[in-house]
Formats: structure tokens, C-alpha cells, sequence
């Protein structure tokens, strides 16, 4: 269901989409680089936004040594990047088995591998160095790990550790990267087990990071049924290994896997934990391609910048994994442009943000260089991430006079406002931000201003309204009944008696669903009022709930996707309910199930409201509140569901319980067989369209 | 049985048949007798047969005037054009010593020694093409006199059936080539011309010789190739002028489209440079068909070397299934019967490079467009205000109102207030639904902004203020029917027969139609001038029934229309800055001022700019959107673009629709002032130069000299003060010399 939901916000939001990306983009920008830059709101849906990375050029196409001015192959196939602390760049150029070393302006440095011996590389992947100029190459061709000094001097190699764990892994490293206690972490290529950690001398010490497995939900049910050896058998499917991997300065392992639809991040803790939660980091838009992460590197302050090359983007994460920005293009045809990504394999970030991209396509390197902008929003993360969140605001105050979508700026000022007690603000910037957390903080603290004011009045009113009620109805003894009679003439107040008794199934259900059903008292029309007033209320609670519960309430609603998930099952349920009474001899008509069914919707009726207008003086701290609420109401709509037919079809309480699983199954049944009929329905539609086209293209 | 299936079993089998013959009508009824492109009417269209014809064998001058020679190859085609004043002879084939060098095979040593190459298709679906030549094809060669003196040189080319031929004439600046509608033809059924290239390497240049120079090339604003030695990195550039035509990208349901909308060439001409001798192509006919081709040395050939591509028959996708978006290949019946024509200017002297050649140009359009002279005039401090979009909302879709037409009094009355004394407002989604403008159903203004009468009452209270207001609105894109709008009449379809854009896109006539239409309703609102959005933004084939057209027939129209709507509305504004949209008095925005970063081009340079400023009134980027406004800002002002600036009353948080527009901050009252510093701070610089030309142009270690004739404008692109010729520059800074 969740599926279908997202297809069809999906589908919605394409058409939306197409219309204003093509159109109405009446100042689009023509003077710009010649990718989009995007900003991403919580749900990684994009929205344009101005270049934040200018293209600066391409290196490693053409290789000149800087002390002989000679000429050396470009780049071949290059397939991995390091940039070191000194901003000194390592590539590891696969084809020309060779590592080579530039500076940030593309002059090389040296070269790694040697002629002959056993210093010589063959198509090495992966190259790492330390701080002291060591380097360590993932010899991918030769099965090997191999260590250079930073002369250029080969000092030691080491292939598959002799170890009875390892018996049946391939030892074919592509890339290898240190932590910070100096083990070294190997990728392999079809590593399912994860990360293989090595000493620095080549001992083996474990797997670490391992994906799971994806499965889909028909090898789910089968691993539930099958035998131990029918599952290694049959379901014999590996966990994709990690692409890329990247140790923070916080000495997280950082990884990027590709052929995944959750986890394509993670940050890892030294248990092998994720710390993103296995999060799906999806791109919402129907535009983009399924990611496929190939590369990560994270800076001092935890940013982490990964390319993703089913989309040619550079997508940049804030030091808590949350996509903020992305920019680049996929490259279409021969318009070779800086940003407009081939196969980008590799990324690196030297100390001045420049951003470079190593692409297999191009056998160069992209080079591109951060605006203004993009400084002051590095500079805001890098100072909140020190704790020096006033020092900050300077940096998010310039991010937001040029764009008031991002996100991390909201946050930053939202924080500063907090701190200066001015809540109201900062629950501002917080729903811009879309952050709940620090919206239902800021809100408590409002909540303890508003009550320490206000107390002292609501309770005076209360008390107000309650003697009144006391004066009215107590003592005066006044009566409802005759006046609205009286008022409203007998028939409209029959009506208004009959629709009303439906609010009586909150204190005798039985009786009421029953004399409902059979007494009169209920009828087509109170019902589909009834019904009416249970869409409504659905709609109005969205929309009144807080933000610290629901995140974005009516916005982007649709109405045929609220149909969809709030009519539909009413009206499924009910045709389950009449077509399985009418085989299990149930006494109900389908008016009778309608109304009753109607009828039992009436806690939602009655309550929701009231509960959405509770959750906006509730905070995220009392959760738990919000969340009984809303079971007690979902609870009692069940349970009168139930009675609903028992008392509507005459059954016993067996019976009930036989009948109502029934009904579950028919409607999951019915929910089936409508999406079948609508796949061949558009199947027929599309051979029909296939079959005029191909004919006319062959008149 | 519980229940008869027998009657809804029949009924869904009626219902499919239905909808089958319903649908198989619909489609054939769409391709029901195209009646192919047309073609112009040339009433001079000479034919073979009228002409006398010249038979001579090796080179022979056939042509001569104060500046130069033209001699002719009677046995190749090829030809040689000697510049008097620089002794300097310019081949179509490159020379004997340069030959020897080449190491290309068989087939582009005959094209480097071809005046005409061509590709061509076996058949209607190969989508493989071959590449023909003089040499290659068992060629007869005819050559003719011309009435009025030029020489027209025709070629059967025997292997595949195909001719092509062209008539030459020599100028006061060099060479015209027209290629006539009647000399180009293939004979429809064997193998099929796609393409042809009328002396592919006239100027061709070797880089492993002592020349030195460049290639010019039409990206952003202008380009430079230099002739290198090695190029590691080895691609073409490779574009269409004024970008792709979308009639024949059928497979929209599946293709990004959007990729197809950034890449342009803005302005038909290519160029190259070698030593004190350039050679510039200004493309004058059928340029809506012409791929500009530049190819640095080792890419294609051991030359470098810049030509245009005429189309003459396109491919395209059938496509069979809209969801997949799978077809087959197919070239289209249709082929383009049009006059090209293309001038060729030989300029000599030490400073014969790109400048130079924006200056021939500049005067091109002068001759051409009849432009005149800018006068001297206050630069108007201009906005873009947008009235208000559709959201969407609980039940459908909702107006939001961004600035209303009060709030724009009060926008310009605190301008006003500030001392500003000339304004521009360009007003966006003023209409009914905004700035989505649900064409054709948009008037009344929008009731939430104001109405008309809160419009006109806007205008009026601007005009006193002694401001003008442009209201922008769409003739060109629709986004539903009706109103006098048919989706069959009007809009453009592709090459498969179906709507462009799902019908979206409206043909030239309608956009005619459709402006005179709307024209009542706006001339009631008394605004100054209108944008009309979109006009000449796609230039696509026509293949809709009704009224077909070729590409260049649709260029033409809408150059007609531009020219109608700016004599009916006063003042005309595009928003993108094309050389076919040029005319006297119309104001561009967006004027390209970057490149489009194609790794083999080495240098931006301001062609277009020179080529424009001090004839044509043009902005740059919205401040808004610039990146880098400090450098932007200078960079604008250096190449003479004006600056302009995005404002709307409300928040543009608060608008969840805009989010996917380009409006990151444009709120008043956060920007008002920061706006009008960077205004204050160029005004009178742009004043200055608002009526000169631009006469030199130079750039080294970040410092940009720029003279406007009279006037130095001196730009320090660094961020650190620089000292130039004695003169203190602060970082990202200028100064303005007068004298």
C-alpha cells in the first residue's frame, strides 16, 4: 500500500512537475553552468536552486611532469581518487597501471609503480595515503595490497591472509582506506561479507559493515517456509558489497553501497551499527533515476559528498546524513562539459572545499570551486558542529538572503533564536527547517510562557462556563428537547433525531448498531451525512494536527489520494462485509451493513479533532499522549466494527470472529483483483496504441 | 453458478472494440494526407538549363575585384581566394605541403580535398550514414555562368544518385555561397542525403606547423579553440543553431526533454583565426538548419577546422510504445527545400581576431536588421515582480497572491521615494491564474491582485511616477484548449504526427492569432510595452495538417510576429537573447554571459556583446540568480548587459508551488535596499556607455580594460586591490575613465 501511495503522489507530482519545469520558467537562467544545482527538503525532494559549485575545468587529460615539461599518457580508466591533508591529489590510474600524483592545478607530481620487479601494479583501483606520504594501493589486477614510501619506494605487499575464515572469499581489493587507529579497511570486489579489516601488515582481524541481504517480499515468505537447506539452495542471494568507503575524523566508518534501495549511507560506530538506521536515501522525485552511490568523502566537519552515477550528480549531506544539496548533470552524447558526469568513480574534497570528481569517461578529473554562498554554508555546519552555534549566524543569515529553501540555515538560525528565548521564531525556522524535534522543544517553551500567562484566565472562564451551565440547565432546568422542536418543526427535527441517535453507539453500541439496523432509526441518507462528516473531519484533523506530529499536514494534498485511502476502504470493506454475509447466511442488507458500518466510524468522528487540536499543545517529549489517544480511538472504531456485525448479520460471537476474518481476507482479495484489472486494462490500452502506431508507421 | 458472466464478458469485449476502432480512427485520422512541408517561393529559382556553361580544365580565375581573386579547380570543385592586401590565399582544400603531412585514411583525405561533403543513408532505416565526396562518388562536375556574373558549380554524384550544387559570388568582403532550394536533391528513394557541408576545410589549419590561432565558435557568448598540439581529450563541438528541433524528438514520454533546452547556439556564426588572417562565416540563409561544426586538429582530421552542417533530411523515432518509449528508426519523408547561404569574410591585419570579427558582424546586422544607434539615455532600474501563481491545494489548485497590484504601487512609490527616477517593471502572473498562465483562458486579472481595475490604476500611478510597466504574458504555450483554441488547428506537431509537449507548443499562426486576440485586453491596461514569454524559445518543424512548416519558414513567422506585436504594444521585450529575434528598439534579457563549459573549447570571449552594445539594448542574468554576484555583477557591466533584479511583496517560503521555480529570495522587504545599492552603484557606468559601441577589449592577470569608444571602463576580477597603468583598482571593483 505504501508502494501504491508513493506511485501515485508520484504520478501526481510528475505532472505538476513537468508543467513547471517546462514552462514556467520564464527567467530561466541561460548564463549558468551546464548542470542544475538542487536543494533537497526532509523528504529529498528537490527544488532548484542557484550554482553553489562553478565549474572550474578538468585535470588529468593531459599529464605534463613539472620539473621535465614532458608529456605522459592522460588519464585511462581511472578508478579511484585520494586527496591527502596536504591537498596533494592520488589517482589510481587503472589502465596505465600506474598511481599518479598532482596538485590541485593538475601538474604531476610523481608516479607510483615501477617499471619491474615487484613494485609493478597492475590495474590498481584504490589508492590511500597517510599523513606521513605512505601509500597503499589496492593492486586490484594482482590480488593484492601494496605500500609505497613516499619516495615511490615499493616497501611491502601482501595478498590473501592465510586464515581457515577466509576460505572461501575472493581477495580482489578495490580500494583500501586506513582508520585512525591505522587498520586497514579493504574493499573486495563482490565483497558481501562488508569491509574486510587488515593490519597494516596484512594480517586479517574481521569483516566489518556487512549489507543486508535485499529480499523481496515473495523470498521473504519463502524464507519463511523453506528449510535451512532449501534457503541455501533456492535463496541463495548476496549482500551488495559497499563501493566506497571513507573513515570521518570522528573516526566513523562512512560507506556508500550501489545496487540497494535502503542504507545506500551509512555511518558506522566501531560495533558495525549504523547510525543512519539503514535509511533509504532515495531521491523523491520521479525525474531521477534509483541513486546508485559510487564514491564518498567526508571533510573535517562530517559533510559528506558522494556521487551518484545513475543520476551524474555530486550530492552533499550535512554532518547528520541529511541530504541538503546536489548538483550535475548526466552526460547525453559527445557535449563534454565540466559537471555534466560520464561515470564518476571517484570524489575528493581538498582543505578549500574545491570539489573534485573523477570520471571514467572523460578520464579527467572535474574540478569546481565553491561560491560564496556555498563557504558561508560549509562555514555555518563546520561552526554548529563545534558547538558555536551564535557564531553562526552571520554564515546562515548570507545562506538565506540568497535562498530561503535551506534547510540548514533555518536550523542554524532556529537554534540561535532558541537560545535567545525568542520561541516563537525559532518555531518558525524550525518548520522550515523540518525539523519536529526542535520545533516541539521550542514549542514547550512557548507552552511554559502561554501557561504561566494564560492560567489564571482559562481557569476563570471554566469556571464561568461551568456555573452558567449550572444556572441553565441545573437550575432553571431548561430543556432541550421541547424547544428545538418547537423551533425547528417536527420534521427537520425528526431528522436531526435520527441522525443524532447515530452518536448514541458510543454508550450502548449493541443496541443502537441493532435498532439502527432494524428499528429505523437508521437510514441511507443519516449515514452518507454521517459518512460525509467522517471525510471532512479526516481532512480538517490533517490539517489541524501540529507540525511536531505531522510534518507537512495539508500541503500537497490531493484528493484523489485522500479518497483513495480514506473512502475506498469503507466502501471495500462494506461490499466484503455483504458479499461474505450473504454466503454465511448473515441476516444484513447492504443498507444495513452500510449504515452500521457508517455508524461505527463514529469515535473517529467525534474524537480526531479534538485530538488534533490536543497535538498542538503537546511537544515530541509526550508522544506517548498523542499516540494513546489515537490508539483508544482506532481501538474502539474496531471494536464497534465488529459488533457492527455481529448485530447487523445476527451472529454469534464465533460466528463474528470466523466471519470478520473473512471479510479481511475478501477485501485484501477485492484490493487485489482491482489492481490486476487495471494492469490489464492499461496492458490492453497500450497494445491497442502499439498496434495503431506500428500500422501506421508501416502505411 | 452464482452469477451470469456471459452478459458483463460480452459487454467488456464490446467496450475494447470500441475503443479500438474509436482509437484506430483517432490515429489515422492524424496522418490523413500530410501534405508535406512547403517549401518557399523562390521566383528566382535558376535553372540549370537556362545557364551557359563553362568548360575549362585546372585553375582559372573566375572571378576578380578590388580585394580579391577568385580562381576555381575546374577538375575538383575546389577553390582558391586570394586577399590582395595581405597576399594571403585562402584554399578550400588545404595545400600540397600541408597534405603530406596528413595521415588520415582513403575517405578524409578525399573529404579534405572536397569543396562539398554529404552523408547519406542506404535506406529510409539505416541509421548508419556514409559520407560522400568528389572523390568517392564517380562525380560530374558542371560549372556555369550566372547572369549577374557569379558562377554556379553543380555536382551528380554518379555512386548514390544525389546532387548538390551552388552558386558562388565574390564580394567586397569575400565570398557568398547560396545553395538554392532546386540544386539539392537525392532521388527519394535510394540512398537518401541527410546532410551536406559546403567546403568543409576552407582555412583548415594544421597545428604541427608554425601557425598559430584559433578556432571561433558560437558557445554562450563566444568561444576559442587555439590550435594545440595534443589534445588528449579529443571531441568535436557540435551544435545546432538556435537549438534542437523538438518536432523530431518523438519519444517526449520518456526523454528528458529538459536537456535539450540548455544548449544553444545564439548566434549563427564560426570562425578561424591563423596568424594576422581570419576568415568569419556568417550563416545569412536556412540557418535554422545549420549544425555548426568545429573540429580542433586529431579529432577528425590532422586540420582544424569550422564549417556549417545543412540539413536536409532528419531522422526520427517511430515510436510504437508511449510507456517504454520503444520504436524504430525512420529518416522523415519530408526534406528541406530552403535557400542557404552562407558569407564569407576574409579580414586581414594584426588584430584580424575575434574582435574583429564581432565588429563585421556588428555591422552585418546593422545592414541587415537596420539597426540604429542607442541613444544616450538613464538606465532604468529593473524588476520582475510576480503578481501570483497556482498552488496546489485542498481542493484542486489555489491562487496565491505574491504582489498585488497595491503592494506594487507601494513597491514602486518607495522606489520612488528613494530617489529613483527611471524604472522598468517587467509584471508576471498578473493574469487570472498567475504566472503558470493557463493560456488561453486568462483574463481578467487576477481578483485576488486587484482585477483589471486595480491594474490599470498600477499602471496609471507608475506612469506618473514617470515609470513604465511591461506586463509579461504567453502567445506561444497553452496549457488546455478551448476559447478559440484547437488542439488540431493549433498547436505544433512532430515528425511522427502527434501534438509536441502533449499540445502545448502553439504553431506560428495561432501565435499570431492568439496575440491579436489578447491585444484588446491589453491595450486596455495601458501598460508600456509587453514580454511576451516563450515566443522563439523552441523552433520547431511544423508537421501539424493544417498549416505545415519548415523550420525556417517558422523562424521567419515569428520574426514577422515579434515585428507585429512591437509596432502594435510599443515597447517589446524577449527573454532570451537570439540574433533572429533582433530588431530595432526590441530589448533582450538573458544574454548569455558564460560559456556552456565544453571541456575542448579553451576561452570564453564577448563576442555577441561587442557585436551588440551601443545598437541593441540587452540584460544579463537576474541578480537573484547569480551565484557570484560580486564577480557576476562586474563581469555583466564589463561586456555592457544591464542588471536587473526578481521582487515579489510576499515571502517566497511561504509559496510551496515556487519551490520548483527559480525563486530563491526575491521578498521586498528583505532586499529592497541591497537592490538599490547595486543598482546606485552602476548606474552611472551604464549611463555612460549607454550609446557607445564597444572598441577594445582586453583582459590580462584578472584586469579587464574595456573602452565604449570614449569612455575606460577598468574591471579588477581579483580580490585583491591591483595597480594598472598607475591607476588603483580595489578587489572586484571598477573605474570609469572618461576622455
Amino acid at each position: 500500500m505504501k508502494i501504491l501511495k508513493s506511485n501515485i503522489i508520484k504520478l501526481t507530482i510528475s505532472v505538476v512537475f513537468l508543467v513547471v519545469f517546462a514552462f514556467i520558467n520564464v527567467v530561466s537562467a541561460i548564463a549558468s553552468p551546464p548542470y542544475s544545482t538542487y536543494s533537497f527538503n526532509a523528504d529529498r525532494q528537490p527544488a532548484y536552486m542557484q550554482t553553489v559549485y562553478q565549474p572550474v575545468g578538468m585535470l588529468g587529460q593531459n599529464l605534463y611532469d613539472h620539473t621535465t615539461g614532458e608529456q605522459l599518457p592522460g588519464l585511462s580508466n581511472p578508478s579511484g581518487i585520494f586527496i591527502d591533508q596536504n591537498d596533494r591529489i592520488y589517482v589510481a590510474d587503472r589502465d596505465n597501471n600506474r598511481i599518479v600524483h598532482i596538485t590541485s592545478s593538475g601538474a604531476l607530481m610523481k608516479v607510483y609503480g615501477d617499471e619491474s620487479g615487484p613494485g609493478v601494479l597492475r590495474q590498481p583501483e584504490g589508492v590511500f595515503v597517510t599523513e606521513n606520504g605512505d601509500v597503499f594501493v589496492a593492486d586490484t589486477g594482482n590480488n593484492r595490497i601494496v605500500h609505497f614510501d613516499a619516495g615511490g619506494n615499493y616497501i611491502f605487499s601482501f595478498g590473501k591472509p592465510d586464515d581457515i575464515r577466509l576460505q572461501n572469499i575472493m581477495f580482489i581489493p578495490t580500494d583500501v582506506t586506513m582508520d585512525l587507529r591505522g587498520t586497514l579497511l579493504v574493499l573486495l570486489r563482490g565483497g558481501s561479507e562488508g569491509i574486510m579489516l587488515m593490519s597494516r601488515e596484512g594480517e586479517f582481524l574481521s569483516f566489518f559493515g556487512r549489507n543486508l541481504t535485499p529480499l523481496n517480499i515473495i523470498e521473504r515468505l519463502l524464507r519463511f517456509i523453506y528449510t535451512d537447506e532449501q534457503i541455501r539452495t533456492n535463496l541463495n542471494r548476496l549482500a551488495p558489497s559497499p563501493s566506497a568507503v571513507a573513515v570521518g575524523k570522528d573516526g566513523f566508518i562512512y560507506t556508500a553501497t550501489q545496487a540497494t534501495d535502503r542504507g545506500q549511507l551509512k555511518k558506522l560506530n566501531v560495533n558495525s551499527e549504523d547510525l543512519f538506521l539503514n535509511e533509504d536515501f532515495q531521491i523523491d522525485n520521479p525525474y531521477f533515476n534509483p541513486i546508485a552511490l559510487s564514491a564518498i568523502t567526508v571533510t573535517n566537519s562530517g559533510m559528506i559528498f558522494v556521487t551518484d552515477r545513475s543520476n551524474g550528480m555530486v550530492l552533499i549531506h550535512d554532518n547528520l546524513g541529511d541530504l541538503q544539496i546536489g548538483f550535475g548533470q548526466l552526460l547525453f552524447g559527445g557535449n563534454f562539459r565540466v559537471g555534466v558526469f560520464g561515470d564518476p568513480v571517484g570524489i575528493g574534497v581538498n582543505s578549500r572545499y574545491n570539489v573534485f570528481v573523477l570520471d571514467r569517461v572523460y578520464n579527467g578529473i572535474h574540478v569546481f570551486a565553491p561560491t560564496n554562498f556555498m563557504l558561508n554554508f560549509i562555514a555555518g555546519i563546520e561552526k554548529q558542529q563545534q558547538g558555536l552555534h551564535l557564531e553562526a549566524e552571520e554564515n546562515w543569515e548570507t545562506v538565506l538572503r540568497q535562498n530561503v529553501f535551506i534547510r540548514s540555515a533555518h536550523e542554524g538560525i532556529g537554534r540561535i533564536r532558541y537560545r535567545e528565548g525568542d520561541y516563537i521564531s525559532a518555531m518558525e525556522h524550525m518548520r522550515r527547517a523540518f525539523n519536529q524535534e526542535l520545533y516541539s522543544a521550542a514549542r514547550w517553551q512557548q507552552r511554559v510562557i502561554v501557561t504561566r500567562e494564560y492560567t489564571p484566565v482559562v481557569l476563570i472562564t471554566l469556571a464561568g462556563v461551568f456555573i452558567l451551565w449550572l444556572i441553565l440547565f441545573k437550575i432553571l432546568r431548561l430543556k432541550m428537547e421541547p424547544t428545538r422542536r418547537v423551533m425547528l418543526g417536527p420534521r427537520i427535527a425528526g431528522h436531526l433525531d435520527n441522525f443524532l441517535f447515530a452518536a448514541q453507539i458510543l454508550r450502548s453500541p449493541s443496541d443502537t448498531l441493532y435498532s439502527a439496523s432494524y428499528e429505523k432509526h437508521g437510514n441511507i441518507g443519516t449515514a452518507t451525512v454521517w459518512l460525509l462528516l467522517y471525510l471532512m473531519t479526516a481532512i480538517i484533523a490533517t490539517g489541524l494536527t501540529s507540525f511536531s506530529f505531522s510534518m507537512y499536514g495539508l500541503r500537497g494534498f490531493d484528493l484523489v489520494t485522500f479518497l483513495v485511502f480514506n473512502l475506498l476502504p469503507v466502501l471495500v470493506w462494506i461490499l466484503a462485509g455483504y458479499l461474505v454475509g450473504s454466503i454465511t447466511k448473515g441476516q444484513g442488507t447492504l443498507r444495513n451493513i452500510f449504515i452500521s458500518t457508517v455508524y461505527a466510524l463514529m469515535p473517529f468522528i467525534l474524537l480526531r479533532i479534538p485530538i488534533a487540536l490536543i497535538s498542538q499543545v503537546l511537544t515530541l517529549t509526550e508522544v506517548a499522549i498523542y499516540n494513546f489517544f489515537m490508539l483508544v480511538m482506532w481501538a474502539w472504531v474496531v471494536i464497534l466494527q465488529f459488533i457492527a456485525t455481529k448485530e447487523t448479520q445476527g451472529f454469534s460471537m464465533g460466528e463474528t470472529v470466523k466471519n470478520t476474518l473473512w471479510i479481511i481476507f475478501v477485501s485484501a482479495m477485492t484490493v487485489l483483483f482491482a489492481i490486476a484489472l487495471y494492469g490489464i486494462a492499461m496492458q490492453a490500452w497500450s497494445f491497442l496504441d502499439e498496434f495503431f502506431r506500428e500500422l501506421l508507421g508501416l502505411v | 453458478m452464482l452469477i451470469n458472466l456471459k452478459k458483463p464478458v460480452t459487454a467488456i469485449g464490446v467496450i475494447i472494440l470500441l475503443a479500438g476502432v474509436i482509437s484506430g480512427l483517432r490515429y489515422i485520422n492524424i496522418m490523413r494526407g500530410f501534405p508535406g512541408l512547403p517549401s518557399h517561393v523562390y521566383d528566382n529559382l535558376i535553372s540549370n538549363d537556362t545557364l551557359t556553361r563553362i568548360n575549362k580544365a585546372g585553375i582559372e580565375i573566375i572571378a576578380e575585384n578590388d580585394n580579391f581573386t577568385l580562381s576555381l579547380d575546374f577538375n575538383s570543385g575546389n577553390i582558391e581566394m586570394l586577399h590582395k592586401q595581405a597576399g594571403y590565399t585562402w584554399r578550400s582544400s588545404p595545400g600540397d605541403a600541408d597534405m603530406a603531412l596528413e595521415e588520415s585514411g582513403t575517405l578524409w583525405l578525399g573529404n579534405l580535398q572536397s569543396p562539398v561533403m554529404f552523408a547519406y543513408a542506404d535506406d529510409m532505416h539505416s541509421m548508419l550514414t556514409r559520407l560522400g565526396n568528389v572523390h568517392n562518388q564517380s562525380t560530374e562536375m558542371q560549372v556555369f555562368r550566372l547572369p549577374d556574373g557569379g558562377t554556379r558549380v553543380f555536382y551528380f554524384f554518379h555512386e548514390t544518385g544525389i546532387e548538390i550544387g551552388y552558386d558562388m559570388h565574390l564580394t567586397k568582403y569575400g565570398l557568398k555561397i547560396d545553395v538554392p532550394a532546386n540544386l539539392v536533391r537525392d532521388n527519394g528513394a535510394g540512398p537518401l542525403l541527410t546532410d551536406f557541408v559546403i567546403f568543409p576545410f576552407l582555412g583548415a589549419t594544421r597545428s604541427d606547423t608554425d601557425d598559430t590561432g584559433y578556432l571561433f565558435l558560437p558557445d554562450g557568448p563566444g568561444a576559442l579553440v587555439h590550435f594545440h598540439l595534443h589534445r588528449d581529450f579529443n571531441n568535436s563541438f557540435v551544435e545546432t543553431v538556435y537549438g534542437s528541433d523538438l518536432a523530431y524528438v518523438t519519444d517526449t514520454g520518456t526523454t528528458n526533454i529538459r536537456r535539450f533546452f540548455g544548449s544553444a547556439v545564439e548566434f549563427p556564426v564560426y570562425g578561424i583565426h591563423r596568424n594576422n588572417n581570419s576568415m568569419m562565416v556568417i550563416i545569412d540563409g536556412g540557418e535554422g538548419l545549420a549544425d555548426i561544426i568545429g573540429n580542433p586538429a586529431y579529432v577528425q582530421t590532422g586540420f582544424n577546422s569550422a564549417y556549417a552542417r545543412f540539413s536536409y533530411r532528419k531522422s526520427f523515432s517511430v515510436i510504437t510504445n508511449a510507456q517504454t518509449g520503444e520504436g524504430y528508426f525512420r529518416y522523415s519523408d519530408e526534406t528541406f527545400n530552403e535557400l542557404r547561404s552562407l558569407q564569407f569574410h576574409f579580414l586581414t591585419g594584426e588584430d584580424a581576431g575575434w574582435f574583429a570579427m564581432a565588429e563585421t558582424y556588428r555591422d552585418y546586422l546593422v545592414e541587415k536588421k537596420r539597426l540604429v544607434r542607442r541613444p544616450k539615455e538613464n538606465i532604468p532600474f529593473t524588476v520582475f515582480l510576480t503578481g501570483g501563481d497556482m498552488t496546489q491545494a485542498t481542493l484542486g489548485s489555489r491562487f496565491v497572491p505574491t504582489t498585488t497590484f497595491e503592494q506594487a504601487s507601494e513597491i514602486l512609490q518607495y522606489f520612488h521615494d528613494m530617489g529613483v527616477e527611471d524604472m522598468v517593471t517587467i509584471y508576471y502572473g498578473w493574469q487570472k491564474r498567475g504566472n503558470s498562465v493557463r493560456s488561453p483562458d486568462k483574463y481578467p486579472a487576477a481578483r485576488q491582485l486587484g482585477g483589471d481595475r486595480g491594474l490599470r490604476q498600477m499602471i496609471v500611478h507608475a506612469n506618473n511616477l514617470g515609470y513604465s510597466v511591461i506586463l509579461s504574458d504567453n502567445f506561444s504555450t497553452i496549457t488546455k484548449t478551448g476559447r478559440g483554441i484547437r488542439l488540431r488547428r493549433d498547436t505544433v506537431y512532430n515528425a511522427q504526427g502527434f501534438s509536441v509537449f502533449g499540445g502545448w507548443h502553439l504553431s506560428a499562426t495561432a501565435t499570431r492569432k492568439m496575440f491579436d486576440r489578447n491585444w484588446s485586453r491589453l491595450e486596455g491596461y495601458g501598460a508600456d510595452g509587453i514580454l511576451p514569454q516563450n515566443t522563439g524559445r523552441f523552433l520547431m518543424t511544423d508537421f501539424n495538417t493544417t498549416a505545415p512548416m519548415g523550420r525556417t519558414m517558422v523562424m521567419e513567422a515569428i520574426q514577422d510576429i515579434s515585428g507585429h506585436m512591437q509596432n502594435t504594444a510599443g515597447l517589446l521585450y524577449h527573454n532570451r537573447s537570439r540574433a533572429f529575434l533582433i530588431r530595432p528598439d526590441a530589448v533582450f534579457f538573458n544574454m548569455p554571459l558564460e560559456g556552456t563549459h565544453l571541456i575542448m573549447l579553451d576561452e570564453t570571449v564577448p563576442f555577441f556583446p561587442v557585436a551588440l552594445h551601443g545598437y541593441v539594448k540587452y540584460y544579463g542574468e537576474s541578480y537573484n540568480d547569480m551565484s557570484e554576484p560580486a564577480e557576476e555583477l562586474l563581469r555583466a557591466l564589463s561586456w555592457g548587459a544591464l542588471p536587473n533584479f526578481d521582487l515579489m511583496y510576499a515571502a517566497s517560503e511561504d509559496l510551496w508551488v515556487l519551490e520548483n521555480t527559480y525563486v530563491y529570495n526575491s521578498k521586498f522587504e528583505a532586499r529592497r535596499e541591497e537592490f538599490l545599492e547595486v543598482y546606485n552603484r552602476f548606474r552611472n557606468a551604464y549611463y555612460l556607455i549607454s550609446d557607445k559601441v564597444i572598441t577594445s577589449y582586453s583582459e590580462s592577470g584578472g584586469i579587464r580594460e574595456v573602452v565604449f569608444e570614449d569612455i575606460i571602463i577598468y574591471l579588477n576580477m581579483n580580490r585583491e586591490e591591483i595597480v594598472h597603468n598607475g591607476v588603483i583598482i580595489p578587489g572586484l571593483d571598477f573605474i570609469v575613465r572618461e576622455g
